[in-house]
Formats: structure tokens, sequence, C-alpha cells
């Protein structure tokens, strides 16, 4: 998988490198953006806190 | 060993090129499913991360905000007709005006400063304990059936203790005498804590005049700060904390020193 990723991008070893490292981000943006918020408040929903009878 | 046949080992000895590396497909879908799984472990350490430093902070912060909008309004605000018009900031129980009642769930009625959980701690109070209009959004939530502050008997607000704000994360670190201020748009209720006492959900008589007693006239206003035990998620358990009302101090009179000294506006 990462190994696929690194010798599809093309370019020197450093472009390699950049770009790598761009997809990564761009994953991980797209993770705290959408995913994190939507795992929240999917699966972690806020416990009761109150009394009631 | 002649020179021919040194010759003849050190080429033999020589490591033949390496093959073409060829992976069969089991062995490329063991290593793709150890990169997942690598993955998702990295991925639930950086959720666990977000959770507890970006969204927490995140929803205390718009609280605070939501706090600061109301404490804006309200220093320009005219106050009401029971407020008495006293230069003397400090006014006693005996004479606090009671305030208003809130009509709507969800209406920000009041500002909660709790020097013991920090000097930025500030949250906006608002009336009703709904779960998604209230107590994930505003912070903290006060049951409508306690009496106001002012008012001789029990005023009990509820909030998270971890998570969606962390409004009451502190809760079991007040000390006897600790001050909690509560602003509304007529001035500043400064309450004196007192005892912290452990129940379960189903202990409704905590919002009693008199908390967790029946059927007794009260005769001290009290402050019941609620929320859940123990840390970090469970809910098995409510934590109360009582303070008793000390003083008040009318808008006119400018903030107590207790608030003067935080870091609000």
């Amino acid at each position: 998988m990462y190994g696929f990723l690194w010798r599809i991008l093309p370019g020197p070893w450093w472009l390699k490198l950049f770009l790598y490292l761009l997809v990564i981000a761009a994953i991980l943006w797209a993770v705290v953006t959408f995913v994190f918020p939507w795992v929240q408040a999917t699966y972690f929903a806020p416990i009761d806190v109150t009394v009631h009878g | 060993m002649t020179t021919a046949q040194h010759r003849a080992t050190v080429r033999r000895s020589r490591p033949a090129a390496p093959p073409p590396r060829r992976r069969g497909v089991l062995s490329n879908i063991v290593l793709v499913l150890g990169e997942l799984l690598l993955t998702l472990g990295v991925l639930v350490l950086a959720f666990v991360g977000w959770q507890v430093w970006m969204f927490d902070p995140s929803v205390a912060r718009d609280q605070t905000s939501i706090a600061d909008e109301y404490l804006q309004d309200w220093q320009s605000s005219e106050p009401s007709s029971n407020v008495p018009a006293a230069e003397d900031p400090t006014v006693e129980p005996d004479d606090a005006p009671v305030a208003a009642t809130p009509s709507a769930t969800a209406d920000v009625w009041g500002v909660l400063y709790v020097p013991r959980f920090g000097k930025d701690w500030r949250r906006p109070i608002a009336w009703g304990t709904d779960m998604t209009q209230v107590l994930n959004r505003i912070g903290i939530g006060t049951y409508t059936q306690s009496t106001m502050p002012g008012a001789v008997g029990n005023t009990t607000l509820a909030s998270h203790r971890a998570g969606m704000g962390s409004s009451f994360y502190d809760i079991e670190k007040f000390r006897l005498g600790d001050k909690i201020v509560l602003e509304t748009k007529d001035g500043w209720y400064t309450y004196a804590y007192r005892n912290t006492q452990y129940i379960v959900d189903t202990d409704t008589n905590v919002l009693n005049p008199v908390p967790l007693v029946d059927d007794k006239a009260a005769t001290s206003r009290v402050l019941t700060l609620q929320s859940c035990n123990p840390l970090p998620i469970s809910n098995q358990e409510r934590i109360m904390a009582f303070s008793v009302l000390e003083s008040f101090t009318p808008r006119s009179a400018g903030a107590p020193d207790i608030v003067k000294k935080l870091g609000g506006s």
C-alpha cells in the first residue's frame, strides 16, 4: 500500500517525498474534518448527567 | 592455489544478480492488511488525541464565547426593578433580589464563575436540562424545579463532567469556603462552597428546596452544581457540590473583587 504509493508517484526522490507528504497531509485533514466529527457524533454520544425519576 | 584457480573461485563466489522479487498474492494481501491495521491503530490514537486536545477545547471555547456575548449585553442593560440601587457592594442574602425566572428552554439567564476551575473559566447558564439544546451546546443547564438565585431554596445546575466542553470536570476539587459567583443581568450572587455528596440518578429529592431532605421548609439559599461520576466517562453516580449564598452585589456597585481578578471581560 505505502510502497505502491511511493512507486506510482512521479519524479526524483525529493519530489516523490514532497508529494507523499502532501497526500498524507490531505488524508489527515479529511479525517480530522469529516471522519472524526462523524465518529464522535455517532459512537460517542454524550452520556446523561441529570437526575430524573 | 594457482592464479587461474583463484580467479575461478572469486568468480564463483561473486553473488549472482538477485532474481526480480516477486511476492505471491497471499503475501501481498498480508502486507496490505498489516499496513491497514497499523494505520488503523495510529488513527485510533489520533482520534483520542483529537477528542481531548482539539474537539473538547473547541466546544469549551464556543461556550465561553456565548457567556461573553451575554456579559457584554448585560453591561449596558437596565437593572430589574427589584434590584436595590445600593452603592454598597455587599447586600446580605436576606436582601438579595430574586432573579427573574426565564421563560423558555435554552434561554441564557446567568454566567457562572468558579475560580477553583481556573482563572479563565466562565460558562453560560441556560434554562432547562435538555441534552441537545442546553447541555451539549450551551454547557450548564438549570432544573426547572429550581428556585431562582436570591430566593430561599435550591438552585440546581447540571453540566457535563468530561466531554462537550467538560464544564464540571474539576467538581471534585472544591475546598470548604471556595467562592462561586453567578452573574445575572442584575449583578453578582456570591456563594461559598459547603460540601459534596454522591448520589444516583433516581435521587431526585436533590432538587428539593432543602436538597435530599423531603417535606422540609428551606431556610437558606443553596446553589447545587451537579454532574456525573466517576471520571473519566462513567455516569454510574451523580456528584453534587453544594454552596450557600453569601452576598449579592448589584451591577451599579461594579463587579466583586473575585470576578475582577479573573480573566473574564
